[in-house]
């Protein structure tokens, strides 16, 4: 077994272990599902009437990229829209599960002076952040993925398949299966830099909170109309957060200084 | 000559303005053990996080097991190889026993880690708890837990840092117990404390620092030092003439009655005894019973440590 894997491995079984950072974060995931499905299922039922009104500009801009929802009622367009303007939402919640589990993995070990040891052996800080950023993911995306699957079966179960197909189609794929993990590994990096300068996890996870700020400017986007994302944007978007995500953690190895955390860290 | 598994020359570590260690020359011979004391603030733990590879120096240098602390592919080497017993535990609270140990075994990628886990859980007599979580352990436990991991990849040199601190006696005991067993199997061990009567019990010779050495030797070649060689006379009642006479031998360096006991201090008590009790008993004293006059390593350490704040600095290291 690899260092790697080992420092993974024990990142993994700390995090599940930490029940306060596991149930936060799984009741924002069930938020984040119950209130876009509430709100979809209130349209879904709405009356018929609600169909001869005028489309809106998010509605015009989406047909575009969604043909069919030219054949569907203003009552169904606009839960297609809430189905699909929300599915942003589910990136932030990365943001925050890796934000939050990196901050508590990194500043809660200099708080219980456990990392001492651990810089005492031949672990190199490499090894160390790539275990710990390895364990944060995937703890963070698997739980936005399961509240994604449970959106879209809750989704199905109320709206029916037919809605399905035209809400989550191959852009909203991307956005959760491209760039959760992306978003993911940027919230964990700044994670990673801001628990370098601060000495509790509280302040470093507030600082990292303004990475959601982008987030919820695409949204607002959305919603307004102001733009709609398609495959080629996600695309856009995936690779420059490629680029961020190797900047921010190559600045998080630098700023990882162990001389400083053993010697300042208080 | 032996070579030195420590050696440190000039060793310097400031922290911004501040110099926890400066100036410290000393050598640790493999096999011994060597407490390092000194007061709050003197710069042990710095010393041992320097000798770990943990901070790095601003000056002087550093050989531990043969390797250059300065040096990262040598730092390296010296983190695999040594053991560390860091200030506070340090534990996965959340974690039990059994994992806190594994997950060592495993970044110090040990051929089988559990068997080593398990051996040293039954050595530090923790087997019976190791499905716990370490945050339901008592002090004295996490301490033993703390050790074993250290000692996991079975290192040649082992630093404790303050092993005892805040320890029951009998956990203490214990634990020091543990140590000489350490000791005997020819493991170096270099150990921080306060506890002076553990320094003496565990450590072959004693560093005595305040940011810079203020003295290395053994407790009894240091008590020499400081206090020479006395012997106590209890006597019943001694004259100004018995202690006029007493003085007047070449080889005694000094003599003082105290609380109606005679203190003499001489070049050599095993050749000046048997001339000086038959003096006495020439002179027709009552010779009660004759001891060496020995200092407490407090006594001792007290002592040093005034010198050092008076800045008298006897910083040689004794290469033996």
């Amino acid at each position: 077994m690899t260092r790697i894997d080992a420092v993974f491995r024990k990142e993994v079984k700390d995090l599940l272990s930490n029940r306060g950072l596991v149930f936060s974060f799984m009741a924002l995931v069930l938020l984040f599902v119950i209130i876009p499905v509430g709100l979809m299922a209130v349209l879904v039922h709405a009356p018929q009437g609600m169909g001869k009104e005028e489309s809106t500009a998010a509605v015009r801009q989406l047909t575009r990229l969604v043909p069919e929802l030219e054949q569907m009622s203003t009552a169904q367009q606009g839960a297609v829209l809430v189905i699909r303007h929300f599915t942003l939402i589910f990136l932030i919640l990365p943001v925050i599960g890796a934000l939050g589990s990196s901050t508590s993995s990194i500043v809660g070990e200099k708080q219980s002076r456990s990392i001492e040891p651990v810089l005492a052996t031949p672990v190199t800080t490499l090894e160390l952040l790539l275990g710990k950023s390895f364990g944060t993911v995937a703890l963070a995306v698997s739980g936005t993925w399961f509240g994604f699957l449970l959106y879209v079966g809750l989704v199905r179960l109320i709206a029916g398949s037919e809605l399905i197909r035209v809400a989550f189609d191959l852009t909203t794929m991307m956005i959760v299966f491209i760039l959760t993990p992306l978003i993911a590994l940027l919230g964990l990096g700044a994670g990673v830099v801001i628990s370098s300068r601060v000495s509790d996890s509280r302040s470093a996870q507030q600082i990292g909170g303004l990475l959601i700020l982008p987030i919820v400017f695409l949204i607002v986007g959305q919603i307004t109309g102001l733009f709609v994302l398609g495959p080629t944007s996600i695309m856009s978007a995936a690779i420059v957060l490629l680029f961020l995500d190797l900047l921010v953690l190559r600045i998080g190895v630098r700023l990882f200084d162990r001389e400083r955390i053993v010697a300042e860290w208080k | 000559m032996v070579e030195p598994i420590i050696q440190t020359e000039g060793l310097t570590k400031k922290f911004h303005e501040k110099t926890a260690v400066e100036d410290l020359s000393v050598s640790v011979y493999t096999g011994e053990a060597v407490a390092l004391l000194g007061p709050n603030g003197a710069g042990k733990t710095t010393t041992v996080r320097l000798l770990t590879c943990l901070i790095q120096p601003n000056q002087g240098s550093a050989r531990v097991l043969g390797k250059d602390i300065s040096i990262e592919e040598d730092r390296q080497y010296i983190r695999a190889r040594v053991g560390l017993l860091t200030e506070s535990p340090g534990l996965y609270d959340r974690a039990t026993a059994w994992y806190n140990l594994l997950y060592f075994a495993r970044l110090y990628q040990l051929d089988q880690p559990e068997s080593a886990v398990e051996r040293y859980l039954k050595q530090l007599e923790l087997w019976d708890r190791r499905d716990d979580r370490t945050g339901s352990f008592s002090k004295g436990m996490k301490q033993r837990l703390a050790i074993a991991r250290a000692l996991l990849h079975e290192p040649d040199l082992i630093f404790l840092d303050e092993p005892t601190s805040g320890l029951d006696p009998a956990a203490s005991r214990r634990l020091r117990e543990f140590l000489l067993r350490l000791k005997a199997e020819g493991r170096t061990i270099l150990l921080t404390t306060h506890n002076l009567a553990e320094a003496e019990r565990v450590a072959d010779r004693i560093v005595v620092m305040k940011r810079n050495l203020i003295a290395v030797d053994t407790p009894e070649e240091l008590h020499r030092r400081l206090f020479g060689n006395r012997t106590r006379f209890v006597v019943d009642g001694i004259s100004e003439e018995q202690l006029t006479s007493i003085r007047s031998f070449p080889f005694v360096q000094d003599a003082q009655c105290e609380n109606g006991e005679l203190l003499v201090t001489q070049d050599d008590p095993d050749s000046g005894n048997p001339v000086l009790v038959s003096e006495l008993a020439r002179q027709g004293a009552k010779i009660k019973w004759v001891t060496d006059d020995k200092a407490s390593l407090e006594d001792i350490y007290l002592e040093l440590v005034d010198q050092g704040d008076a800045g008298v600095s006897d910083s040689q290291d004794k290469d033996s």
